[in-house]
């Protein structure tokens, strides 16, 4: 029993603006994910790829100064997807292709250990996002405050956003202020200028499509181990559809680049199944988003299909969200 | 047309359907200021009403103004104005109690630091003490009631919208919630909409009443009226007298004989209960004497009152009737 109890108390506070309300469901959402150990521990992994291709950018650099280094940078260019010409101008003039292979190996950076990373981590945060709020009926408590779907939308999205600018976003722009600070070269800004807005353009694009996809796993089901299963089930069956369809015109592609007759280049062979595979599809925008996009091929079929399927997810857990007021 | 004065809630035909199907049939209700028990059997619209007030759910037809917000474009300001205290069992999960009220204080726009210490007064006011500071997961059926009256209060709304605030409650906590449900409308102004299947809570809470059936308003009216005598008469309990030899039934029966023959209409209320009709207490004493010829003892008489389960069985057996 207290000793004083002053009862109830009215509140006559100022409140804060209505249209950050989602900001308030981001921050919360960002911090209750970062009590998962698992997230923590990937997050830290997610660190060494960029230690890695910090290590690219520092060599590279280098080369510039010491000749003997550049057959090294043109082994990591090919590493990285490189094409032909840009693995030749690496070794005959680097400072006239550091703007085409910095922008190559962010791609690569994007590209592999980070999409890798990218599934794993969403696959952490995402599925219980909705799914939860469905299942212990959370969303009563959310929409009796001044809250409007699209708000709550956006504040989960803002949540696996952050995570992923985290392990993309982040890393890259540092990748890029670590290529600058160990240059000796200062006309490198003015060579390189453009490449922390592709970053974050690239960025952009990795987040909002995967992040939607992700949404939509986590509002199909009140179960989030069956929306974690829907989201890798989704990029597992794209890239072995993808593998098998152009499995025969990739072998093809090899056997001409060893018997010398110059095609190789992962990033010119451009299939119409590439449409099918979320993998590619996103790597094949970031790829014109860095610049590197085959010019004899067009982007639009590929910038379509995210928006489609972006705009699809979203509608599909407006409807699911809707659906759950009436049950 | 239901009026009350002074409207917190006013419908106006409402009709809201879930495909083909009828859940508010031409709604028109005005809630005035004080505690409002809404009644009415599972599945007559209640829930829905309320979610159509709120913005939950869209209506069909009709106009409705919660606080004197128009729905729907007035849908953030009735929220900022409503505190809701859901039916079902939800929560948020991965949070503590006080993380979790702190989070719907700063959904309604009330600022982090604030936010956190009006959670803190909002949990001790709904009699939460250190669990706040375990996760809602763990929280029992009456812990988790609590948190949502917890939560319903942090941003100091107007109106508070109850539905089943008492379920999963033990008796003590539901005699303390009732309580402070009350002081809330008394001492501190705010109007309540208490939607709840136990009429004792409501006679003991509530200055008004509605009751639904079918998606309907079949009775608005102050408790003061509903509880008022509809027809004179007297309300007599008996009790076997110990000088009898015979049995209580056939006292009972006795009894029951010796009225008829005095030429009383009444009606059994339970075993020994009765109704006696068009007689004042002070006129009773021809059933002074049917008692004491039937060797029974009444042991009280006292004036016939409507209760409240009665008209409530009242207004749902007239749409039973209607419907069949």
């Amino acid at each position: 029993m207290p000793l004083h109890d002053v009862g109830y108390r009215a509140w006559t506070g100022a409140t804060v603006s209505p249209w950050l309300r989602w900001w308030v469901i981001a921050t919360v959402g960002i911090r209750i994910a970062l009590r998962s150990t698992w997230l923590g521990r990937t997050l830290i992994l997610s660190a060494v790829p960029a230690i890695g291709f910090g290590v690219i950018f520092f060599v590279y650099e280098q080369s510039i100064t010491q000749p003997e280094l550049r057959q090294a940078i043109a082994n990591m260019v090919t590493v990285a997807g490189g094409t032909q010409p840009m693995i030749q101008a690496a070794i005959t003039d680097p400072v006239a292709a550091r703007h085409e292979i910095w922008s190559a190996l962010l791609l690569a950076f994007f590209r592999y250990p980070q999409t890798v990373l990218l599934l794993v981590v969403v696959g952490l945060v995402a599925p219980r996002l909705i799914s939860y709020d469905l299942r212990n009926k959370g969303y009563l408590l959310y929409f009796s405050r001044p809250i409007q779907p699209w708000e709550y939308i956006l504040g989960k999205s803002v949540i696996v956003w952050f995570f992923i600018a985290v392990i993309t976003t982040m890393p890259a722009i540092l990748l890029y202020i670590i290529g600058l600070s160990l240059s000796s070269d200062v006309t490198v800004v003015a060579a390189t200028w453009d490449l922390p807005l592709r970053v974050v353009a690239s960025s952009f694009l990795l987040m909002v499509p995967t992040t939607a996809l992700a949404l939509a796993c986590s509002a199909l089901t009140i179960e989030s181990r069956n929306a974690v299963f829907a989201w890798f089930a989704v990029w597992l069956v794209g890239w072995v559809t993808y593998g098998v369809l152009t499995s025969g015109a990739v072998i093809e592609a090899e056997q001409r680049r060893h018997r010398g007759f110059g095609v190789p280049q992962a990033y010119s062979f451009v299939s119409r199944w590439e449409l099918l595979s979320p993998y590619h599809l996103l790597g094949r925008v970031q790829q014109w988003i860095f610049g590197l996009f085959p010019e004899d091929h067009s982007v639009l079929p590929y910038l379509s299909i995210l928006l489609v399927t972006t705009v699809l997810c979203l509608l599909f857990i407006y409807r699911q969200l809707r659906a759950r007021m009436v049950a | 047309m239901n009026t009350l004065d002074e409207p917190v809630l006013h419908l106006e035909n409402v009709t809201k359907f879930y495909g083909k199907r009828l859940a508010l049939d031409d709604v028109t209700l005005q809630v005035s200021p004080g505690v409002t028990g809404l009644l009415g059997p599972n599945g007559c619209g209640k829930s829905t009403m309320i979610k159509c007030l709120l913005g939950l759910l869209k209506f069909q037809q009709g106009r409705a103004r919660v606080m004197g917000h128009e729905l729907p474009q007035g849908v953030r300001s009735i929220r900022d104005a409503v505190g809701y205290v859901p039916e079902d069992d939800c929560f948020l999960a991965g949070l503590s109690g006080i993380e979790s009220t702190c989070f719907m204080a700063r959904l309604s726009g009330l600022p982090a630091i604030e936010g956190l210490r009006r959670a803190h007064e909002s949990m001790d006011y709904a009699d939460i003490g250190q669990e706040r500071y375990r996760n809602v997961e763990t929280y029992s059926t009456g812990m988790r009631q609590k948190l949502k009256f917890a939560q319903a209060i942090v941003h100091d709304p107007a109106l508070l919208i109850l539905d089943e605030p008492t379920s999963g409650l033990d008796p003590a906590q539901r005699v303390s919630l009732l309580k402070k449900i009350k002081t809330l409308a008394t001492h501190h102004n705010k109007s309540v909409l208490i939607c709840t299947h136990i009429l004792h809570d409501v006679s003991q809470i509530c200055d008004n009443v509605v009751i639904m059936a079918a998606g309907r308003i079949k009775l608005v009216d102050s408790l003061e009226n509903l509880s008022r005598p509809s027809r004179s008469g007297v309300q007599v309990r008996l009790e076997q007298n110990t000088a009898s030899a015979d049995s209580l039934d056939s006292c009972l029966q006795t009894f029951m004989a010796a009225m008829t023959r005095a030429g009383h209409e009444f009606d059994r209320q339970s075993h020994d209960a009765f109704l006696i009709h068009n007689v004042q207490p002070h006129q009773a004493d021809s059933i002074w004497r049917a008692a004491a010829d039937a060797g029974v003892t009444i042991f009280q008489l006292k004036p016939a009152k409507n209760s409240l389960e009665e008209v409530f069985l009242s207004a749902v057996r007239e749409t039973e009737h209607a419907v069949a």
